[in-house]
Parts: structure tokens; sequence; C-alpha cells
């Protein structure tokens, strides 16, 4: 079970990097593709050598990667008002964790620091929704892409964000499950998180 | 209950939650687009009530002059027309009351003319395919251009008010065809092999694209063709302006038979 999910983690990725190949001028493409390097780099570390903390510096540049992205993702997304706020979101969270980390040390995971993320997500995926109420573009709900990129972070976030708020607790206290939060819903969230933004990407196309 | 117990719990909850909130915002959306359809075909049917309304008001003005004309105007002037001809017998000067009742006899044509454009005798007795007919004959006549009728199949009998939209619209269309187009010759095709009355007008004039005729309805400046549209909306009609072929080109006009016609 568990070598399965490790595999969908790299596959489902890369599988949707294939999906509408020409939709690659979106940006959620390049996020995909990043994400799917990260992992495939995270496995391959662990088969040959073992788990290796190392890794987690490639981990937080993917953070780094993410947020950007996400940011630019809905800053193009919305109008001009909270486009602005988004940006400004974006750049002073980047800037925060770059600082963290380097404070810190880059080869640890920064949890907090993931949870505040986490949050910034389900708040903008919330305006994401409320945005969709307001422009009513689609009679179909489900046949716009913004719906399942939006979707797909909404449930990411929601579900990650007391993982990573209660990572380092749960790990000194209940190191077992801690892995099972991770092994079981961390990961289903986040292939799921792949699967989603794949639809949506398929979608761009016949829209 | 421990922290951790709450935690794990807390997250079941999030996850949850988080996909109740996405059924929601597919259920209420799809609730709020229907509302909105709904809103917008009552809207629609409020429209076309208000355009039956002033059409029926337009044809009632129009049956009411065509009857004065042909029947007042019309029966005055006749009998000015005797009058001058017993004055023919009996006067000297013949020249003048020639002249003068020949006048009269073109005046009384015109009346006739004008009537029965306004409102066409044979439509109502005798239907459609009777009425093109003495449309082509009429066309034939002025020499506009060369006109030929086809029907390939029994043309039936639709309800008075269809029939008298239909025909206003081929006599737009007409109109239009001879003013703009230019044909030589005009080629009227009758068919309703299924449930539909098709009407093909054919002509070797200028073509006239669709989505012209899309642009001119979009932009309001068609009167013309704004009257054609909002008569078809009436009879739930299609009209298609097909691309020229060998020189020909068509306009596609297809009428419901059983819809309900009001």
């Amino acid at each position: 079970m568990d070598s399965l999910l490790d595999l969908l983690s790299i596959l489902v990725p890369l599988l949707v990097c294939l999906v509408n190949i020409r939709s690659r001028k979106h940006v959620l493409w390049y996020y995909v593709l990043f994400g799917s390097i990260i992992e495939c780099s995270i496995l391959t570390s662990k088969i040959l050598f073992g788990e290796n903390n190392g890794l987690n510096i490639l981990a937080n540049i993917f953070i780094l990667i993410e947020l950007i992205t996400i940011g630019c993702f809905y800053s193009i997304k919305f109008n001009n008002v909270w486009k602005k706020t988004i940006l400004i979101l974006t750049a002073t969270a980047s800037l925060i964790f770059v600082y963290d980390c380097i404070k810190s040390q880059l080869a640890e995971i920064n949890t907090i620091a993931l949870s505040c993320l986490s949050l910034l997500y389900l708040l903008v995926s919330t305006i994401g929704y409320l945005r969709m109420f307001r422009n009513m573009s689609h009679k179909y709900i489900e046949s716009s892409s913004f719906f399942w990129f939006n979707t797909a972070f909404f449930i990411y976030a929601s579900s990650s964000l007391l993982i990573f708020l209660f990572a380092d607790y749960l790990m000194k206290e209940n190191q077992q499950l801690f892995y099972y939060l991770w092994q079981y819903i961390y990961k289903i969230v986040n292939i799921a998180r792949y699967a989603l933004i794949g639809i949506g990407l398929g979608r761009l196309k016949r829209q | 209950m421990n922290l951790t117990t709450l935690i794990v719990i807390s997250i079941a909850s999030m996850l949850l939650m988080s996909l109740i909130v996405v059924l929601f915002v597919v259920l209420y959306q799809r609730r709020i687009i229907r509302h909105e359809l709904d809103l917008k075909s009552i809207a629609e049917k409020k429209q076309l009530e208000v355009l039956q309304a002033s059409l029926q008001a337009e044809e009632g003005e129009r049956h009411r002059i065509a009857s004065e004309l042909h029947d007042d105007l019309g029966a005055t002037l006749s009998a000015t027309r005797l009058l001058i001809h017993h004055e023919e017998q009996l006067s000297a000067d013949h020249e003048i009351l020639q002249k003068a009742g020949s006048l009269v006899d073109e005046s009384i044509q015109k009346i006739r003319s004008i009537s029965h454009n306004l409102q066409p005798p044979t439509l109502e007795k005798l239907g459609l395919l009777s009425s093109i007919t003495e449309l082509h004959n009429t066309l034939n006549k002025s020499k506009s251009a060369v006109v030929t009728i086809t029907t390939t199949s029994q043309i039936p009998r639709l309800d008075p008010h269809s029939e008298l939209h239909v025909y206003r619209i081929i006599q737009e269309l007409i109109t239009n065809l001879l003013k703009h187009s230019k044909p030589k010759s005009i080629h009227f095709q009758l068919a309703a092999p299924t449930s539909e009355l098709q009407i093909t007008i054919k002509h070797d004039g200028h073509p006239f694209h669709q989505k012209d005729y899309l642009l001119l309805l979009e932009t309001g400046s068609g009167i013309g063709l704004k009257h054609i549209d909002n008569r078809l909306k009436f009879v739930q009609g299609n009209l298609f302006f097909d691309r020229p072929r060998h020189g020909m080109s068509s306009i596609n006009l297809s009428i419901p038979i059983y819809s309900k016609m009001k």
C-alpha cells in the first residue's frame, strides 16, 4: 500500500503533465512539472539512500515554487483589487519563507510556514469560489477549468493545514500516528490535488 | 479525549468539511443558474407576447387600411370613372375626358395593388402556396427578374397568423433581394417533407452571407431584417443564407408545421 501510494505520487503528476500537452503555456502546468520532478527526486533518493533529510532542501524549494506559481495563478484570475492584494501577500510570504528557512536550518521542513501557506491557499481558494458565484460564466460549473484548479487547492489546503500545524507535536508524541496521517491522508489528498489539476488542464482544451 | 485524538478528529472534519463545501458550491451554482434561466425564459415569453400584440396590431391596421382603400376609395373612384364615361358620351371635348378617365383607371389599379399588398386576398382563402404564386406572377409582370416556382410535395395549410407571417417574411426577403442583390432570375422551391415547411429562394444576384445577416441583426441596423427576425420568433422558424454554389445563392427558410403556433 505504501509503495503504491509512493508510486502514484509520482505517476499522477507525470500523467497530468501529459494531459492536454498544449496547455503547457498555463502556469499550473509548470507547477505540476516541478511537483513531479521533486516527487521523483525524493523517491529516487529514498530508494538509493534510505531516509535522507538532505532532500528537505528540495522540498523547501518546491514550497517556494508552489507559493509563487499559485500566487501568480490567482493574481491572473482575479480582478484588479484582489490581484494586487494576492501579489503583495505572495511576495511577502515568499520573503518571510526564504528568510525563515535561511535563519533556521534549510535542511528541515518549516512546518509552521507551511501551515501559514496552507491557510493562504484556503483563503484564496475561498475567494475563488466567491468569484465564481459572482461571475457565473458557466452553465455547469464542472465545465470550468478554474473550478477544478480551485477545488484542488481548497481540498489540499484544508486537509494539510492541520497536519502541518501539528506535525512537530505529533512527531514528538506519536510518531506512528503522524506516519499514518502523512501516508494515508496527506499523500492521498496530494494525489487528488494533482488529479484535479489534471482535470482542470484537460478542460482548458474544451474551453 | 487527549490532544492527539482531537487533532485526528479535526483533520478528518476539515477534510469532510472541504468536500461538503465543494458539493455545496456545485449544487448552489446550479440552483442559481436554473433560477437565472427561469427568469430569462419568463422575460423572453413576455417579450414574445409584446411582439405578438404589436404584430397583430400592425396586421390589423394593414387590414383596416386595405379595406378602406379597396371598399371606400376604390368604390368612389369607380363611381367617378362611370361619371366620366357618361360625360364622355355627352360632351364634345373627348380628349380631356379620356385622359381623366385613364388617370382614374390608373388610380383604381394602383389602389387595388396597394390594397392587395397590404392584405393579400388569396392568402386567407387559398393559402400560402397560392399567395406565393401570385407574388411570382406579379414579379414576372413587373419584369424585375425572371421568377420560377416549383413544389416538390403537397404544401399543407398553416394557421392563418403563421401563414401571414411567413408570407411577410418572403415579401421582405424578395424586396431586399431586388434592392440589394439585383438578381436576373429568382427560383422559389417549396417543400414539406416531414413536419417542416421548407422554402428555398435561389437567385443569381450578389450573395448575402449568414454572418452579415447575424451582424446586421446584432447591430440593429437592418430594420427589414429585424422584422423578419421578429416574425421568425413568432413562427419558431429558421432562416439561413447559404453559400453560393455554381453562381446561385440560396436562402433557406424552414418553419415547423406541427409546432404550437399562436
